[in-house]
This record gives C-alpha cells, structure tokens and sequence, in this order.
C-alpha cells in the first residue's frame, strides 16, 4: 500500500502543514471563521451519537465510577461511616438547606410562577482529555440554548454555555482554569472565582480588608455574563496577598465529576438584583456597574467575566 | 487501502471518541482519565504501518479538536506524529508480542500529553499546570497500558490482514 516512504513522507509533511495551518488560523481568527461552523459541525453529527452511547452505557459508566471513587471495601465502609455522619448532620441542618433552597427558588423566580425559565438537560459527554473541564448536555439551539447562559444545578453553580450546536451544547465547568466567574460575598465584597481543575476554587477578593470568614457562602455576582445570586461554594482557607488581595479557597457545592441532569437558566428571574438598572449596559466599565459596595479604590480591577457584555441576559 | 479497510479503521476511531468521551471520560479514577483514541492509533500503526499511523492519527486528532475547547490543530498534529512513529517502529521489529505495543503506549501516552501540554503552553493555555501534569501524564500512561492488550487484540483481529499474519499476538 504505502511501501514508498517518499510519498509516505510527502503525505506526513502534508497533514503536519495543514496541522499547522488549522492551529495558526483558529488561533488568530476567534468566532467568525469558518472553523467555527466546522466545530458546530462536529457537534452535530456527534451529539446525537453521544446521547445514543449515553443513554446505553450510562448504568455501567455509573457503576464504574464509583467503583473508581472508593477504590476497596474499607474505604467504601469508612466513606459509608462519613456518609452516615454527614446525612445526620444534613438532617440537622434540614431546616437550613429549606431555607436556602427557598431563597434560591425566589431569586430564581421559579416559585413566583414569574421570570427565570430553566431547561433541564442531561450530560451525555464530558471532556476528552486531562486539560479540560468542560461537559456536552443533549441540548442546544433548537432547544433556545445560547452562548454564555448560566447553567446550574439544584446544588448551585456549573458554569456557562461555551458553544451551542443544533441539539447540544458544551458548557465550561466551573473548575476549569479558564473560567472566571465575578463572585460576591453576603456582605456584598466582591471578587472573582477561578477553577484549579480538581483542587479547590480560588476567589481573589478585591479588597485586601474584606470581612471574610471561613464558612461563608459565595454566591455569583449580579452583573457580568452569569446570573446572580447562584451559590458557588463555602469560603475554607483565608490568605492575604502581597498583591493587595484577599486570596480565598472555595470549596464548591456541586461534584463536577459526577454532573448528570443540569439546568440551564434561558431566561433571567426578573425583580432581581441580577436586573440591570439600566436597560443597556454603557461602555465596558466595572466602574459603571450598579454595585452596592463602595469601592473606588479598586473600580478599575481587570475582572474578565465581569465585563458587561451587551445585554447577556435581558431581564424577563 | 481497500474501502473495507477504510471503513473499519473509522469505525475502531469513532467507537474509541464515544467511549472516550461518554465513559472513560466519566471514570476520573485519581484525577485521570485513560486516553483510549490514542491507544486506538498506536494499534492501528503498529498493525498497519505509518500511512494508516498517520491518517488515523490526523483523523481522530482533528476531530478530538472539534469536539474540545483549545486551539484546532494541535491532537491532529500530536496524534499524527505519534501514528507516524509507531508505524515506522513496527518496520524495524521482526514479532509483535504483546509487550511491544504495551510498552509504546505508555511512551506514546506521555510523549503526547507532554507535547499537547507545551503547545497549550505556548499558545497561552491557562490550563497547564505542572504540578497536575506530572500526576495525569503518570496516571493516564499506566491505564492505556492496562488497555493496551484488549485493544491490540481487537484490532489486529478485525483490521490484520493476511501478511499481518504472523506479526499477531502470540
């Protein structure tokens, strides 16, 4: 077949070119390119594929995974001990996670029978690789998923739709070192979360003097790409920066590795701190932003994820 | 290359990418994940030469790509180097036993993740983290080799041909 290793070789140079090109090209041209169709492309044809393999394979791939997670018998009777331990203290904080979970419900709108619209969706891929975190959900742009919307879970934040094929979408986790998320405390210090992969979230507090406890709940801010209000995760380790911020390990309230049935949130709640005061946002100021906080001194911090994008999520 | 031949090398490749991405994706057994495509494109080299090496390789790269988030290009260009290769070592190797594609895997599996890694790095990747690389790189070579043999065996079986014969596992 290919016994001359000339041309063998003239092939190989020529798949490493258009390797090269393809990196060159969708580095430097971003959205508009015609890659980008190719991608959604892609997704298309595979999705449905996945959702198949998924729907198969899904009990095995369960039952593997938690294999995987206890790893021997002692370690499953321990893990079972610590569970016991844990659901008796989650009894006793029943009334406590009813209370939250209401205040989710209200600031969602749900239970208001106004407002927030979610769709549910099953995760039928995840990332292919040890560099990403990212999962594909069985819906897309027929379903009216977009770019950028929040996606949740009944624990909290997952992250936000990263691209949208014709019957699905990849949504960027939380945890992915790529993702940053404008994040605020109750007391309304703000700052931003960044994924670490599987070690905890970083939130990087913008004031140096921010009151921040270990246990605090941190929630999405309410302006930037993601819808605010959604708990993110619990404040555990506190350390002071010499760059004049706060650095905060967050450990997250969802279990990224073992997402199934997700949210994602089409429509905004309305009569929200997340409704902008202005219809259109102005130039992309922090600045600007609606924030309650009085903080001057830090207006001009670069926040990528707080950047008001035109109108990411119009209000009702 | 015959059209059967054709036809089941993309279906092993896309059978790898779906299981790849719906299961063995999902496992994460200690913050790693094994790389079945990978394992896939060594087999199919070692068993059919660097041309299929190669254009299996660049095949299931690009579309790898296509179905990630990073930069378009660089799993085509890694797997297809690395198909090349394993081809090219096939040449020089009078018997296959089981040992040989096992061993390669598991260099392939970390020269790739390395190779992958430094070109996120280059073209600046956040998501490359040393202290992580060293333990998924470790990780994730040690459960292709377990998956090696089964592969191998799959597709020296349903891809080999008659004057693969005698390079079979035995």
């Amino acid at each position: 077949m290919y016994r001359d290793s000339r041309r063998l070789r003239l092939i190989l140079a020529l798949l490493i070119l258009t390797s090269f090109t393809l990196i060159t090209v969708d580095y430097r041209g971003g959205e508009g390119t015609a890659l980008a169709g190719l991608r959604r492309g892609a997704a298309t044809v595979v999705g449905p594929m996945q959702r198949a393999v998924t729907r198969v394979v899904r009990p095995i791939g369960n039952a593997l995974s938690s294999v995987g997670d206890l790893g021997s018998l002692t370690d499953q009777v321990e893990d079972l001990r610590k569970e016991n331990a844990e659901l008796r203290n989650q009894l006793r904080q029943a009334e406590d996670v009813r209370r939250r979970s209401d205040e989710l419900d209200r600031l969602l709108g749900a239970s208001g029978g106004r407002g927030a619209e979610i769709l549910p969706a099953t995760v039928i891929a995840d990332s292919p690789n040890n560099f990403e975190w990212t999962i594909t959900v069985d819906r897309g742009a027929r379903d009216g998923v977009r770019e950028d919307m929040t996606v949740i879970t009944g624990d909290g934040l997952v992250g936000r739709v990263l691209e949208v094929a014709g019957f699905t979408a990849q949504v960027l986790l939380v945890i992915d070192p790529q993702s940053a998320v404008g994040a605020r405390l109750a007391n309304a210090q703000r700052g931003l979360v960044s994924g670490n992969g599987l070690d905890p979230l970083t939130l990087e507090l913008r004031e140096p003097d921010a009151a921040v406890a270990k246990g605090d709940v941190v929630l999405t801010s309410d302006s930037g790409t993601y819808i605010g209000g959604i708990p993110i995760g619990v404040a555990d380790t506190i350390t002071r920066q010499p760059t004049l911020t706060k650095r905060v390990s967050v450990t997250p309230y969802v279990r990224y590795t073992a997402l199934d049935i997700v949210g994602i949130i089409l429509t905004a709640p309305r009569d929200t701190p997340a409704a902008p005061v202005r219809p259109t946002p102005p130039a992309p100021s922090p600045a600007a932003r609606p924030s309650p906080a009085p903080t001057p001194a830090t207006a001009g911090t670069p926040s990528p994820s707080l950047t008001p994008s035109p109108s990411p999520t119009p209000a009702g | 290359m015959t059209a059967n031949r054709f036809l089941t090398i993309c279906l092993f490749l896309i059978t790898a990418l779906l299981v790849q991405t719906t299961v063995l994706s999902r496992l994460d057994f200690l913050g790693a994940q094994p790389d079945l495509v990978l394992v896939v494109v060594v087999c199919l080299a070692l068993t059919g030469g660097p041309g299929v090496g190669m254009v299996s390789g660049f095949g299931a790269g690009l579309l790898q790509d296509l179905l990630s988030d990073h930069t378009l290009g660089l799993l085509a260009l890694v797997l297809c180097c690395i198909g090349y290769v394993a081809g090219i070592v096939r040449a020089y190797l009078d018997r296959l036993a089981i040992t040989t594609p096992m061993l390669f895997v598991g260099v392939a599996t970390a020269a790739g993740a390395v190779a992958f890694a430094a070109l996120l790095a280059l073209l600046g990747d956040p998501r490359v983290r040393p202290d992580a690389l060293v333990r998924s790189v470790t990780l994730a070579s040690l459960y292709d080799v377990v998956l090696t043999p089964f592969v191998f065996v799959a597709v020296s079986a349903l891809s080999g041909r008659t004057d693969d014969a005698d390079r079979r596992v035995g």
